[in-house]
């Protein structure tokens, strides 16, 4: 059975699918979670609210557009990156959108 | 956000883990809705529960937190290995609570003793009891004493185990100061699961750091129960770049680095491989869940906690929440990183219950950096989800840095791995 895609965050893991599938009827939904719960799991990383103590840049108050060309470029490999390429294996545009949003309206 | 999507039903899964005890989306507490609505205690000031104080106390202000940590100060263990390594002091790897206090959590320098959860009350060494809505329990993990024959608490004191970071990373560092040039360091690494699955390697090459430059004829022996371990081509292809050939060595289960049985006073290793004396014996035995997990019923058979993905309720007790190492967080390793993020879900989720609000969609990071020397840095990396059958590893999330990187990438990697341990700790520790 072919499985439609989300419209946000997530490229669905096969595992998933199955395991999704196994409940599945066509009437039922699945909840993705929230841009905030996600973000806090940026912020062990880029400092609470994404203003980072250490070596690790800052997020927060930096430009959305410029948020959402990094991510992307961590995605694709055009920017070199030690970790960040891999962190953005299972987000997609919708997420990225979502999570560049989310910490260019923090305070800096 | 939360998007229609094929395939899996979110009621289902909530009444299915309401059939096994465990009971997410609940009304508001009654009669709560004055100036402090809900009292949320949490035993452990440490990864997991420190994390989650902070994070109930950003949601909600109103929820009264009590946090109750024995120590004064937390040591932490992540970076432990670079004080044994002897470039860390232990200073910048302790804590004080005072940031959490100056945000208005209640921190009581206290032990749990016992826990009622029919009355909700938990007992305190004072005597002092205190009454909760939401008990939340990161009490990480105790060593399993005689697992390992011949190895329990005083043996610890002659071999430590250098597992809870604090008084026995001193004792580990100190018996490598005074060892002689030429001596033979041997480590035991447990089978799964265990706290830190990469942390018995960083160990074996920052010891190796320190002996390289200080007492280069020695050496180091791990003697493993398990046949592979996490990151071994990344720490193997390390160890031969930075250290002399042959400095550690390492022993698979299969070929007798099983270890069975200690001998504190000649610091003898036991395993099927016969036997090994060691003029440094660092052992990291089998463990379980911490005794107050076990004193308040939450435990297993098989010493560790199950609990509701969504909630982190436990599985066994209703309105006792258990996260961090005491936990089965099914493919999180247990990681000061994965307390830290089950940390802010269970705090999401509390913030909901006693609001009385739905319960959110979880998801959880985990990174688990190792130094090989305080230049060389690589990690481990995946995402996570939770579904009926547990947590999961998104497919394609879970991965590690690449063999063959230049040096200039390792050293990029082990500055930002002070970089996570500034953010992680920050949002622990400070006022925020
Ligand atoms: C050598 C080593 C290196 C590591 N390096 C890393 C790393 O680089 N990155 C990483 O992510 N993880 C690392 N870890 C793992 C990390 O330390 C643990 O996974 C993490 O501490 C788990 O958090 P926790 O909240 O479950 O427990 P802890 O952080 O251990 O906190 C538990 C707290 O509860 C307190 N407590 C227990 N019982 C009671 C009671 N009855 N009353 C009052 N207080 C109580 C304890 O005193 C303790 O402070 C490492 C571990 C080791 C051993
Ligand atoms: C394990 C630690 C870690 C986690 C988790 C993490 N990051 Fe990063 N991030 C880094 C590091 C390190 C860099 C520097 C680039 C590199 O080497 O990967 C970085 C760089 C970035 C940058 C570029 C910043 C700049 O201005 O140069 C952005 C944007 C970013 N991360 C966003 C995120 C988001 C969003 C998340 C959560 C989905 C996240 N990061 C999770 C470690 C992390």
């Amino acid at each position: 059975m072919p499985v439609k895609p989300p419209a946000h965050f997530f490229l669905i893991a096969v595992s998933l699918v199955m395991i999704f599938a196994a409940s599945a009827s066509a009437e039922e939904t699945i909840a993705v979670p929230k841009v905030g719960i996600i973000a806090t799991t940026c912020t062990t990383c880029h400092g609470e609210d994404g203003r980072s103590p250490g070596s690790i840049p800052s997020l927060a108050g930096k430009g959305r557009q410029d948020i959402i060309d990094k991510l992307r470029a961590f995605k694709s490999g055009d920017r070199p990156s030690t970790i960040m390429g891999r962190i953005m294996v299972p987000f997609d545009e919708g997420g990225i959108d979502e999570l560049a949003t989310y910490f260019a309206a923090r305070t800096k | 956000m939360i998007e229609k999507r094929p395939g899996f039903n979110r009621r289902k899964f909530l009444s299915a883990t309401a059939a096994t005890g465990a009971v997410a989306a609940l009304p508001a507490i009654p009669g709560c809705s004055s100036a402090k609505k809900a009292k949320v205690v949490i035993v452990g000031g440490g990864f997991g529960g420190a994390t989650c104080a902070k994070y109930i106390s950003l949601a909600d202000p109103d929820i009264e937190i009590t946090l109750i940590e024995r120590n004064r100060n937390f040591v932490t263990c992540p970076f432990s290995n670079s004080v044994i390594g002897g470039f860390k002091k232990m200073s910048a790897i302790t804590h004080s609570y005072e940031g959490l206090l100056d945000r208005g959590i209640n921190v009581l320098i206290d032990s749990v003793t016992a826990i009622d959860s029919a009355a909700h009350e938990v007992t305190l060494a004072s005597g002092d009891r205190l009454s909760y809505d939401r008990l939340v329990l990161s009490p990480g993990i105790d060593m399993i004493w005689n697992a390992i024959e011949g190895y329990d608490e005083a043996a610890a004191q002659i071999m430590p185990h250098a597992w809870k970071a604090g008084p026995q990373t001193i004792l580990l560092r100190n018996q490598l100061e005074a060892m002689k040039d030429g001596g033979l360091v041997v480590i035991s690494a447990p089978e799964y699961p265990y706290r830190c699955p990469p942390a018995p390697y960083e160990r074996a090459s920052l010891i190796a750091h320190y002996l390289a430059r200080h007492k280069p004829r020695s050496k180091i022996i791990i003697l493993d129960a398990k046949d592979k371990y996490t990151k071994q081509p990344l720490f193997e292809e390390g160890w031969r770049r930075l250290y002399p050939q042959g400095m550690i060595e390492w022993v698979a289960g299969g070929k007798g680095g099983r270890v069975t049985g200690v001998d504190p006073l000649t610091k003898t290793f036991f395993s099927d491989g016969g036997a090994l004396k060691a003029d440094v014996g660092n052992v990291v035995p089998p463990q379980q869940a911490a005794a107050i997990a076990r004193l308040a019923g939450v435990v297993d058979d098989d010493e560790w906690c199950r609990i509701d993905p969504l909630t982190f309720e436990s599985k066994t007790v209703k309105n006792i929440h258990v996260l961090g190492d005491a936990c089965v967080a099914g493919a999180m390793p247990k990681s000061g990183f994965s307390a830290n993020n089950q940390g802010k879900v269970t705090a999401a989720a509390l913030v909901a219950l006693l609001n009385g609000r739905e319960v959110g969609e979880p998801f959880f990071l985990n990174t688990c950096y190792s130094l090989l020397s305080p230049d060389y840095g690589i990690s481990i990396n995946a995402a996570y989800r939770a579904t009926p059958a547990g947590i999961v590893a998104l497919l394609g999330s879970g991965a590690t840095s690449p063999l063959d990187a230049p040096d200039s990438v390792r050293k990029d990697a082990a500055k930002y791995a002070g970089g996570w341990y500034a953010s992680i700790t920050g949002e622990m520790f400070t006022k925020g």
